[in-house]
């Protein structure tokens, strides 16, 4: 019993932090309608931007993690503005603009490798203390992790729900010619997007790498993870994602619990398919009119 | 001399790789990054029948055809309800999927530690050993595969996938099934990925679920975006691109592990610069949408 209760903790601990980089894929998603695969190419700029803060500068906490959120920021802004514009304004379409990401994710990753190496980095090398509750075991960056996962979807949830711009930055994934016509500045909607993506990739980015370290090829599982979570969820509801991404967390954890770690991914890219198939908007997203869908 | 031989049944390999995705990618439109899957499938079965039951190649290249076929018939009837992204996403899980049933069943894969010894093909007692005979084994093998690729693409069923790819709804109202046609591209090119599979585990004779990984699918879609697709030419531009560029680059006198990430950026600046500037690819036919 102790053992479920604690591979749920870690679910839900996984899951919060989960929340952050679903969130962080499903808002470029949902507003540019562009598979987002340079997210895996943010996640891990934003990994060695803290390490290069932290560690290579050795800056305090309290500089390394502004210092590295604004480089992540500033990355996300490059893409835009040196992928994401040149090939909305040609008119591409959103598979030419997913292979362009593609391409990036691949520059980046073995831009990273060149500079860092291949090796796994860690941020800390110290054993980090932990805190026992109820029986269960946590460190203290599993509970910062769990907090500032949920505090941080939350605060921008309710800025999604209630700010004036980003009833914008929806209608945009929809009708994106539309919002010139109403006065509306595209291009700096576009550029918000990709900033709070950035932003939400970053923080996870950051907290991951503190607990676990990172090497330049982690970009990539933190994607499909994250892109799993929104189409598991529904990929028109920001608290569908960050739904989608708790529950995909539990049960992988629970697939622990019940088979053997190794075979999680095998219950991720399951419950994919099993969703893709049996309800394609997603669990909690809403069905589409064949019209509306296209 | 070997070291060229090599190259040219690495060429073949991809080759045939390229033309099997070539014809979900090229002529149906459909961005798939499950190839290294079928890939994979195909290099079990063969190792697996050869080594476990002692088969003979000429009984185990047609099972792994068989199998992959199969295969693809049972994903294509779950995946092709899809486009687009969501098509992409079904393929991705089914290639993590494979990989993780690979790594992890260890009973009947071995796992991590690969399998081992698996036996070169024998004709009639003379077994195919050295690499020039391997080379123009590969070369058989890929002058099979393209001929039969050249028909298929020739073929009124070719124009009605390029029909579909183009105006899925027009092709509708001229009686194309596209379910039906989807799912055929799917089994052909599934079963066609297990030539090379096969190919490849006999020339190593050893395989690990590592070279059939995520990496690899993007890998084949790579050499289809960068050569083009849609035609014969395509792909074969792009596995002569993809395939020699590292070769070149190891001449350049590069460390190891300085040429392997270069590479990459190399493919990956290639990949953006393409699909913006000449979307067709250096010799395709067709511009992905």
């Amino acid at each position: 019993m102790n053992l479920f209760l604690q591979l749920l903790g870690n679910g839900l601990i996984q899951g919060a932090v989960a929340m952050l980089y679903a969130a962080g894929f499903g808002i470029v998603y949902r507003s540019f309608r562009v598979f987002h695969i340079a997210m895996g190419a943010q996640f891990v700029f934003s990994c060695y931007a803290f390490y290069l803060c932290a560690v290579v500068l050795k800056l305090p906490l309290a500089a390394a993690v502004p210092g590295a959120l604004a480089l992540s920021v500033l990355f996300a802004l490059a893409i835009e503005w040196a992928v994401y514009r040149p090939f909305f304004r040609k008119g591409c379409s959103s598979g030419v603009v997913m292979i362009a990401s593609l391409g990036v994710m691949i520059v980046v990753e073995n831009v990273i490798a060149l500079a860092f190496g291949n090796e796994v980095k860690t941020i800390s090398n110290q054993l980090e203390p932990s805190v026992a509750f109820a029986g269960l075991r946590f460190t203290r960056i599993q509970l910062l992790q769990f907090v500032l996962g949920l505090g941080v979807f939350a605060s921008v949830g309710v800025l999604v729900r209630f700010g004036k711009w980003f009833k914008a930055v929806w209608a945009m994934g929809d009708q994106p010619e539309l919002l010139p016509v109403l006065g509306l500045p595209l291009a700096r909607l576009r550029l918000m997007v990709m900033a709070l993506g950035g932003v939400l990739v970053a923080i996870a980015a950051m907290l991951i790498s503190w607990d676990i370290g990172m090497d330049p090829h982690v970009g990539m599982h933190y994607l499909l993870l994250g892109s799993v979570a929104v189409f598991f969820g529904g990929t028109d509801r920001y608290w569908a994602w960050g739904a989608g991404a708790m529950l995909l967390s539990i049960l992988q954890s629970l697939a622990v619990w019940q088979f053997s770690a190794r075979w999680t991914d095998l219950v991720t890219f399951g419950v994919l398919i099993f969703v893709l198939l049996f309800r394609p908007q997603g669990l909690f997203g809403v069905s589409k009119r064949l019209e509306e869908a296209k | 001399m070997n070291y060229l031989l090599h190259i040219g049944v690495m060429l073949g390999i991809y080759g045939m790789l390229a033309l099997s995705a070539n014809l979900l990618i090229g002529f149906g439109g459909l961005l798939t990054m499950a190839q290294a899957a079928f890939y994979g499938l195909g290099a079990y079965t063969y190792a697996l029948l050869s080594l476990k039951l002692g088969l003979p190649f000429f009984v185990t290249l047609p099972a792994a055809i068989l199998l992959c076929a199969l295969v693809g018939w049972l994903f294509g009837h779950a995946a092709l309800r899809f486009r687009n992204e969501a098509f992409v996403l079904a393929t991705i899980g089914f290639q993590m999927i494979v990989y993780v049933t690979l790594y992890n069943w260890t009973d009947l894969t071995r796992g991590p530690y690969g399998i081992s010894g698996i036996p070169r093909p024998s004709f009639f007692g003379l077994g195919i050993e050295s690499v020039p005979a391997y080379f123009l084994f590969t070369l058989v093998l890929f002058a099979a595969v393209l001929g039969f690729m050249h028909l298929v693409c020739t073929s009124p069923f070719a124009l009605s996938l390029k029909a579909l790819r183009d105006d899925e709804a027009a092709a509708q109202t001229l009686g194309i099934c596209p379910k039906g046609q989807y799912i055929r591209a799917m089994v052909f090119s599934a079963a066609v990925a297990a030539v090379p599979g096969v190919c490849f585990a006999s020339y190593i004779t050893y395989i690990d679920p590592t070279s059939f990984t995520l990496a690899e699918s993007i890998f084949i879609a790579c050499i289809l975006l960068v050569g083009g697709s849609g035609n014969i030419k395509g792909p074969m531009a792009g596995v002569a691109f993809m395939i020699i560029l590292p070769e070149v680059l190891r001449f350049v006198g590069l460390p190891d592990a300085v040429a392997a990430n270069l590479r990459e950026i190399i493919y990956g600046v290639m990949l953006v610069v393409i699909v913006y500037t000449k979307p067709k690819g250096l010799a395709g036919a067709y511009a992905i949408k």
